[in-house]
C-alpha cells in the first residue's frame, strides 16, 4: 500500500509502472476508484478474494475426484488468507465480491464435509497436533492454504510419519512448488500434491512454458509460480513498449490493459489485465496444474482434464494431466523403491 | 475424549523432551558460565551444515562428517570464548551483542553458501515408522529424539554429580570468585563447559532434521525453545530446566490438541511470563546448577 501511494506522488514527474505480486485487493481497488491517480499499478496475481476461492477450487475438485468426502483445512494465518478464514465482501466500482469462509463454501459447492479447521501461525514448526487431529476426525483430504510463510517442508516431514500419513495432502504455495521439494523433504513428499510448474516435463500451458523452466533450471533456479509471473511480466512490458513504439507511459499502460498476452504458466484469459470487473489490473484465479510427487519425486499432473478444458487449457495440457494418474500415499509407499 | 487424553500424555512427553534436549546446553552455559549466550542457536547450524559440508562438498563418509562437524563446533566454540566471551565478560551488554552478532554472521554465511534451494538433507532418520500408543500416534523419529534427550540429560547429570569436573563446574556455578581462590583453572573449565554444552544441541539437530526442515534459520526456533525452558526453570538450574521442559510440553500438548494449535508458542510464552511475575527467578533458581 505504501508503494502505490508513493508511486502516485511520483508518477506526475516520473511516469513508471509497478507490477507487484501481492494479494491484498486494496491496491487495485484504488486503481478502480481513482484510475488516473493509480493506473500505473498492476498485480501479477489474482486479488486475495479470487486467490482464496477460485484457485483453491482445483484442490477440492481433486479431493472429490479421488473419492474424499471429508476434508481438513489448514489455513495460513496471514493477511492474504482472511477471505478464506473469515469470508470477505469487497465493493468495487466494477462489481461486488462476496466470498464466504472456505469452511462454508467447500461443503456448499463441492459437497465435502469440513471436519477440521486450523490456522497456521507464521513460523510455526509443530504441525503434529493439527495433523493428528485431522486424522482423528476422519479427514480424507487435507488442504493446506500455504504460501512462503508456512514451513511446508517441516509439515510434510511430520505428515509422512504421523497418524495422517495416509491422508492425501495438498499444498497451495511455498517451497512445495519447487522441483527440489522432494529432496528437501528427504523423499517424504512422496504422495503429496502441489500447484507445480517446475520441471522441464511440465505440461505446455503455452509454447513458452517448457522452454522457460528448462532455461531457469539449467541456471540452478527453481520456477515456482511467482517466478513464472515475474518472468512473464517483463516480457509483457517489452511487448507493450514495442507496440506503442515509445516510452510514453500512459500509452504503455493502455496497451498492457488491452493486450492478449502469452504467459509462461497460465492461459491468456487468466492474465488479461483489462477486465472491467473486480479483477481489473489483476490476474484472474482459476483451475491450475496440480501435480502429485510420485516415485523418485517425479511430478505427475492430476488436475482433472475436463476442468482444464473448461477454462481454456490446450489439448496438449489436457492429455498430460489426468486424475486417473493419482495414487494414494499408502500405495506409493508400498510400490516405490525406497 | 480418552484418545485426546492419550495424545496429551504422549505429546507432553515428546514436546517436553524436545524442550529438554534443546535447553540442556543453554542451561549449562547460563548455570556454569553465568552467560546468557545469545549465540547459542548457531550450535544447531554448525553441526547440521558442517556435517553436510564435510559429507557432500568434501566427499567424506557420513559418520566421519558428523564427528568432524562436532570438531569444527569445538574449534569455533573455543574461538568464541577466547575472542568474544573472555574479552567482554565484564561488560555484559557488549557480550550479548557480540554473541548475537556472531550467531547472525554464521547464519548469514550459511544462508549465502547453502540457500534453501540447495536442498540440504541429512539422512539421520533412525526410524520412519509411526508409533502408536493407546490410540495416539507420533513419528517414531520424535520418540528417538525424546529418548536420546533423556539419555543425554542423564549422562550429563552423572558428569555433574559424580565426577571431579562436574564438581568443579558446580562450584563455579555457585561462586566464580571462590572457585578461583580454590585454584580452579577458570579459562580451561569455561571452555570445557562451553564445549560440553554444545554437544546436546548438536545431537538434537541431527536427530530432528528428519522431521523438521533444515534451513539456515532453524537456529532461532530451537533457541526459543531453549530460552523458554531455561528461563522458566530458573536460568541455569538443571532441575528447574527439567521441570520447566515438561511443563512447557504439557502446555504445548494441551494447546495443540484441545485449544488451538496455532497458539502453542503463544501459550508457552504466556505461561512463562505468568510464572515469572510470581516467581521472578523462575521455578527453581538455585545457587548452583544442580
Amino acid at each position: 500500500m505504501a508503494i502505490i501511494e508513493e508511486g502516485a506522488k511520483l508518477y506526475p514527474s516520473y511516469p513508471h509502472l509497478v507490477i507487484s505480486s501481492q494479494a491484498a485487493v486494496g491496491t487495485t481497488l484504488k486503481v478502480m476508484q481513482d484510475y488516473d491517480k493509480y493506473k500505473f499499478y498492476f498485480r501479477n496475481l489474482p486479488p486475495d478474494p479470487d486467490l482464496n476461492y477460485n484457485t483453491p477450487k482445483t484442490h477440492f475438485a481433486i479431493a472429490k475426484a479421488i473419492g474424499a468426502k471429508k476434508v481438513a483445512l489448514l489455513l495460513e494465518e496471514a493477511a492474504w488468507t482472511e477471505c478464506a478464514r473469515k469470508g470477505c465482501t469487497v465493493d468495487t466500482p466494477y462489481g461486488k465480491i462476496e466470498i464466504k469462509a472456505m469452511k462454508d463454501w467447500v461443503p456448499a459447492e463441492f459437497g465435502l464435509e469440513v471436519v477440521y479447521v486450523a490456522n497456521i501461525a507464521v513460523g510455526q514448526k509443530d504441525f503434529l497436533p493439527m495433523l493428528e487431529e485431522s486424522a482423528r476426525r476422519g479427514a480424507e483430504y487435507i488442504f493446506v492454504l500455504s504460501s512462503w510463510y508456512t514451513d511446508t517442508i517441516t509439515m510434510t516431514k511430520q505428515w509422512a510419519e504421523s497418524g495422517a500419513k495416509n491422508i492425501p495432502i495438498g499444498f497451495f504455495g511455498g517451497p512445495n512448488q519447487w522441483g527440489v521439494f522432494y529432496n528437501l523433504t528427504g523423499g517424504k513428499a512422496l504422495g503429496t500434491m502441489s500447484i507445480f510448474y517446475d520441471t522441464p516435463d511440465v505440461p505446455p500451458v503455452t509454447p513458452k512454458t517448457k522452454e522457460v523452466v528448462k532455461k531457469l533450471n539449467s541456471m540452478g533456479l527453481a520456477a515456482d509460480m511467482s517466478v513464472h509471473y515475474y518472468y512473464s511480466e517483463v516480457y509483457r512490458i517489452k511487448q507493450a513498449i514495442e507496440k506503442v513504439g515509445s516510452l510514453e507511459m500512459d500509452k504503455i499502460i493502455k496497451a498492457i490493459e488491452e493486450m492478449q498476452f502469452e504467459h509462461t504458466a497460465l492461459p491468456s484469459k487468466y492474465v488479461y489485465f483489462g477486465y472491467k470487473n473486480p479483477n481489473f489490473h489483476s490476474y484472474t484465479g482459476g483451475y491450475v496444474l496440480v501435480a502429485q510427487f510420485q516415485c523418485n519425486g517425479k511430478p505427475v499432473w492430476i488436475t482433472p482434464s475436463e476442468l482444464l478444458k473448461e477454462v481454456g487449457y490446450g489439448e496438449d495440457v489436457q492429455k498430460v494431466s489426468n486424475i486417473k494418474l493419482y495414487k494414494s500415499p499408502e500405495e506409493l509407499r508400498k510400490s516405490c523403491p525406497s | 475424549m480418552l484418545d485426546v487424553l492419550a495424545y496429551i500424555f504422549l505429546y507432553t512427553f515428546i514436546f517436553g523432551c524436545l524442550f529438554l534436549g534443546t535447553a540442556l546446553g543453554f542451561t549449562i552455559i547460563t548455570g556454569v558460565l553465568r552467560v546468557f549466550h545469545l549465540g547459542y542457536g548457531m550450535t544447531f547450524l554448525i553441526v547440521a551444515y558442517g556435517t553436510w559440508a564435510f559429507w557432500k562438498d568434501f566427499g567424506l563418509d557420513f559418520l566421519i562428517s558428523i564427528l568432524l562437524s562436532f570438531l569444527l563446533l569445538t574449534v569455533i566454540t573455543v574461538a568464541i570464548y577466547k575472542l568474544v566471551i573472555s574479552k567482554f565478560f565484564e561488560v555484559e551488554d557488549y557480550l550479548l551483542a557480540a554473541l548475537l552478532s556472531v550467531f547472525i554472521i554464521i547464519e548469514e554465511l550459511i544462508s549465502h553458501i547453502y540457500p534453501e534451494i540447495v536442498g540440504v538433507y541429512l539422512p539421520t532418520s533412525v526410524t520412519k515408522e509411526t508409533v502408536s500408543i493407546a490410540g495416539a500416534s507420533v513419528p517414531g523419529q520424535l520418540v528417538v529424539v525424546a529418548v536420546v534427550s533423556i539419555l543425554v540429560t542423564f549422562l550429563y547429570l552423572q558428569l555433574l554429580t559424580r565426577t571431579k569436573i562436574g564438581l568443579i563446574m558446580r562450584a563455579i556455578s555457585q561462586n566464580i570468585f571462590a572457585s578461583k581462590l580454590m585454584g580452579v583453572n577458570f579459562d580451561r573449565m569455561f571452555i570445557l563447559a562451553l564445549i560440553l554444552a554444545s554437544i546436546p544441541p548438536g545431537i538434537i539437530i541431527l536427530l530432528l532434521t528428519p522431521v523438521w526442515a533444515l534451513n539456515p534459520f532453524i537456529g532461532w526456533p530451537l533457541f526459543t525453545y531453549a530460552i523458554l525452558a531455561t528461563v522458566l526453570g530458573g536460568l541455569g538450574n538443571l532441575k528447574g530446566t527439567i521441570t520447566a521442559s515438561f511443563i512447557l510440553g504439557l502446555v504445548f500438548a494441551v494447546t495443540g490438541f484441545v485449544i488451538n494449535p496455532r497458539m502453542m508458542t503463544l501459550a508457552a510464552l504466556v505461561v512463562v511470563i505468568i510464572v515469572l511475575i510470581f516467581k521472578p527467578r523462575g521455578l527453581a533458581r538455585a545457587e548452583t546448577i544442580w
